[in-house]
């Protein structure tokens, strides 16, 4: 084989396998707010999936196949954290044993944020626990600066080459919210110290954003479907604290949130607990526009 | 707004004050009226001198507020941008309550490190309880009394830990009690192995575990979705397909799901016996070549359909290549799931479906006579093929509740047993036994449920059995959710 052939072959095979440093990162996010923060702050340089639609239960995502496959090909994995996946993605990272999400390609999202609810006790008795506290950060308006620069810090530690223009897309996205917070905070400002129940634990740093009062739930424990002792134990403290709103997640059927609404004499407002949990949802600021719209028309409409 | 003292005010009033004492005093002799306006004068000038000192003070105190209300205005100043928009703080100021709340989060954080002893293994438990009322003969009710019985299917402890940054290991301790032994339940050692972490995209797995044969052979009893596990998987498989050996898997890095698993056991199947050479000696006094280890292959694959719709597609085989012992025992398997999202119920259902080919060789001996009437034996070796299966459909219609009828069909297969030229097995052998099932779900949360299954066999020898099962399991400690439990 004469020795220019070699040389060609050499550099072609050379060129085939070298890196290429203009090669979009590929981003997994456990949820679709994670995704929408990913294409924001890295822009043309990623290409971003979420593994989550949006309108599930956000602690019990269906595993499928398909998704091992995505996590194995994945630069970057980004996850809330906080044992609010547990039940699905870990087993997805296993199974794809993907190196690079041992090196640093985990992004926990939610590092930094101030938790709520760190239970001081942990037993089954008080059902499904959160060990590490309430982690649902996402629905916290107050949350998404933290978030983006978690998502940002990863992206450039796994992608140097394009810290730049990482940074310059997330202090964009940050003015964004700057003017987004502002506005939530003006229109939620009839929110404070309304009371309403929810189906699940999801709203604690919502109710910490507006001041509002966070009554209980429908569901006695967490993840323990709704009884009809604690229900008409709700219903009972609901009318004697005047409680008229009643939150319903999409995951969860309307039935119980519109019995126990009728039976105080209120309102169900359904709330997305994800990017895409409503048709108006389609990116995180989209998804708390959407969530305050609805709520506050819930209370102008009899809910308080 | 510079404030004084009237001096002259002041003055005055001291004068009319005097000047009315003094009205009292008329008559006085003109020389201690003298010595009266001398003390007097004194007096106002020391009065004077008082009134310049709190003066000087009281001007001092407002030059003070005035500079202390100048600095107000200037930090107030700080966040004015030009122009008409409301002040808000500067960047300056941004950045170092950024700086702060990271410094208290990493303060949070320290705190509540985990402590030395937080890197201990995880331990969990499943406690899986049964009652059987079991109708039929007392020889079709397997390794339990036929009639009513109490059972502990399994009362398992399971270890699992992060050895290092290459390997992960998990343990687990089963006690199942013996009906032979008046119910003594010895722990045993189901399963304990050593897993890769490192390698990329291949896992490496050495130990004794459930090889992943099709799809419901490698989950535990308590795991299953219904109580009894399929005949066709515990007469071909042997029970759990737990094997001792190594296996290599890897979910290849292309955009399509496809995950490709092989290894090398000793044997494949809980209950399946440990093969022996040909020659009949025990295993501890054996030597088992190559060809009498048992190879493992599996492929499997997945489709979705939209959202809501996941097909499942493997391929296995199992295969102990030796002329005399061979057995060779292929699975295709099918899983469809609907799990629509969008939707506000928690409805979800599961067909799996499990097709098995199983070939064996049994080997069994016959007693002829020569020609004086000596009895001669004679060895024979026979190749005994089988198909068997099962299919089942479970529907979640609430976030408790899930039901779903099992069809169980198999061609009876027995391993390594004598058979004789009149046994009426052989008479039944293209027949099938059959298993109708229906069960019931209802789990009190993650951790908690209970079953129930009634099922009817009808046996190859024509004869048929009732059996119904109630199931009562938990778990507590940690737990994980296995990908080979989505």
């Amino acid at each position: 084989m004469s020795k220019s052939f070699l040389l060609a072959a050499l550099l072609v095979s050379t060129t085939c396998f070298a890196e290429d440093n203009e090669a979009k990162l590929k981003v997994i996010a456990s949820i679709p707010d994670f995704a929408d923060m990913a294409r924001e702050i890295g822009g043309v340089h990623v290409e971003v999936e979420s593994l989550a639609h949006g309108t599930e239960d956000s602690h019990g995502v269906p595993v499928r196949p398909s998704m091992a496959a995505k996590v194995a090909q994945a630069d970057v994995v980004i996850e809330m954290g906080l044992n609010m996946e547990h039940a699905w993605l870990p087993p997805l990272i296993d199974t794809a044993n993907n190196a690079k999400l041992r090196g640093g390609g985990l992004i926990k999202a939610s590092e930094g944020e101030t938790i709520l609810e760190i239970p001081e006790n942990l037993s089954r008795t008080e059902g499904e626990q959160h060990s590490e506290g309430n982690p649902h950060v996402n629905l916290d308006p107050g949350a998404g600066r933290i978030l983006a620069k978690n998502i940002c810090a990863g992206l450039s530690s796994n992608a140097p080459q394009f810290k730049k223009d990482f940074e310059e897309n997330l202090a964009k996205y940050l003015q964004k919210l700057d003017a987004k917070e502002k506005e939530w905070k003006a229109a939620g400002a009839k929110l404070k110290g309304v009371k309403f129940v929810s189906f699940h634990n999801h709203w604690a740093y919502w109710a910490r954003y507006f001041e509002m009062e966070y009554v209980g739930t429908l569901e006695p424990k967490p993840g323990i479907p709704p009884s009809g002792s604690h229900l008409a134990k709700l219903i009972q403290l609901m009318k004697a604290q005047g409680v008229k709103l009643v939150v319903r997640e999409p995951q969860f059927s309307d039935k119980i949130p519109n019995e126990v609404a009728e039976k105080v004499g209120g309102k169900v407002v359904k709330l997305a607990i994800m990017v895409n949990g409503l048709p108006e949802a389609k990116t995180w600021i989209e998804m708390i526009d959407a969530n305050l719209k609805a709520m506050l028309e819930a209370v102008d409409d009899g809910g308080k | 707004m510079r404030r004084t003292f009237s001096r002259r005010a002041v003055a005055g009033t001291i004068l009319i004050t005097l000047f009315v004492g003094g009205a009292g005093h008329a008559g006085e002799a003109p020389k201690d009226v003298q010595a009266q306006v001398n003390a007097l004068q004194d007096a106002l000038v020391k009065v004077n001198t008082l009134l310049e000192s709190q003066q000087k003070k009281l001007d001092e105190q407002q030059q003070r507020i005035a500079e202390q209300e100048k600095t107000i205005r200037a930090y107030k100043n700080l966040g004015k941008p030009l122009g008409d928009g409301p002040a808000g703080p500067s960047a300056e100021i941004l950045a170092r309550l950024d700086n702060v709340e990271r410094q208290a989060a990493q303060a949070v954080k320290t705190a509540s490190r985990p402590k030395a002893s937080d890197s201990s293994p995880y331990i969990g438990a499943a406690v899986d309880t049964a009652f059987r009322y079991f109708d039929g003969d007392n020889g079709k009710a397997g390794d339990r009394p036929s009639g009513n019985d109490f059972n502990i299917r399994g009362a398992e402890l399971i270890f699992y830990a992060d050895v290092d940054p290459f390997f992960k290991t998990y343990m687990v301790l089963n006690a199942t009690p013996d009906a032979s032994a008046n119910d003594e339940a010895v722990p045993s050692l189901e399963e304990a192995a050593i897993s890769t972490t490192c390698l990329p995209h291949v896992t490496l797995k050495g130990g004794r575990f459930f090889v992943p044969f099709g799809r419901l052979s490698m989950i535990h009893d308590h795991d299953l979705p219904f109580v009894s596990r399929p005949s066709s998987i515990d007469n071909y498989v042997g029970g759990e397909s737990q094997g001792q050996g190594l296996m290599a898997s890897s979910v290849l890095p292309i955009s399509h799901f496809f995950q490709v698993s092989g290894g090398v056991f000793n044997k494949i199947g809980a209950e399946f016996p440990l093969l022996n050479p040909v020659d009949g000696t025990d295993a501890t006094n054996s030597r088992r070549s190559s060809a009498e280890m048992t190879y493992f292959l599996k492929m499997l694959t997945s489709f979705d359909i939209g959202d809501a719709h996941t097909f499942e597609l493997g391929a296995s085989a199992v295969e102990v290549p030796d002329h005399e012992i061979r057995r060779n025992l292929t699975n295709l398997e099918f899983t469809y799931k609907w799990h629509p999202s969008g939707q506000s119920l928690p409805q979800k259902l599961v067909w799996g479906t499990e097709i098995m080919r199983n070939e064996q060789r049994s080997q069994f001996t016959t007693t002829a006579t020569d020609a004086l009437g000596n009895p001669i034996d004679k060895q024979h070796r026979e190749s005994i093929t089988g198909y068997g299966g099962y299919s089942y459909v479970e529907y979640f219609f609430d976030r408790r509740w899930s039901f779903g009828p099992r069809v169980d069909l198999f061609q009876p297969v027995t391993p390594r047993e004598t058979v004789l030229p009149d046994d009426p097995r052989k008479a039944t052998r293209n027949t099938y036994e059959q298993s109708y099932s229906l069960f019931l779900t209802y789990k009190f949360s993650e951790f908690g449920r209970m079953r129930l299954e009634a099922t009817h066999k009808i046996y190859t020898d024509r004869t048929a059995a009732n059996e119904l099962l109630f199931q009562w399991t938990v778990f507590w400690g940690a737990h994980t959710h296995g990908f080979d439990m989505r």
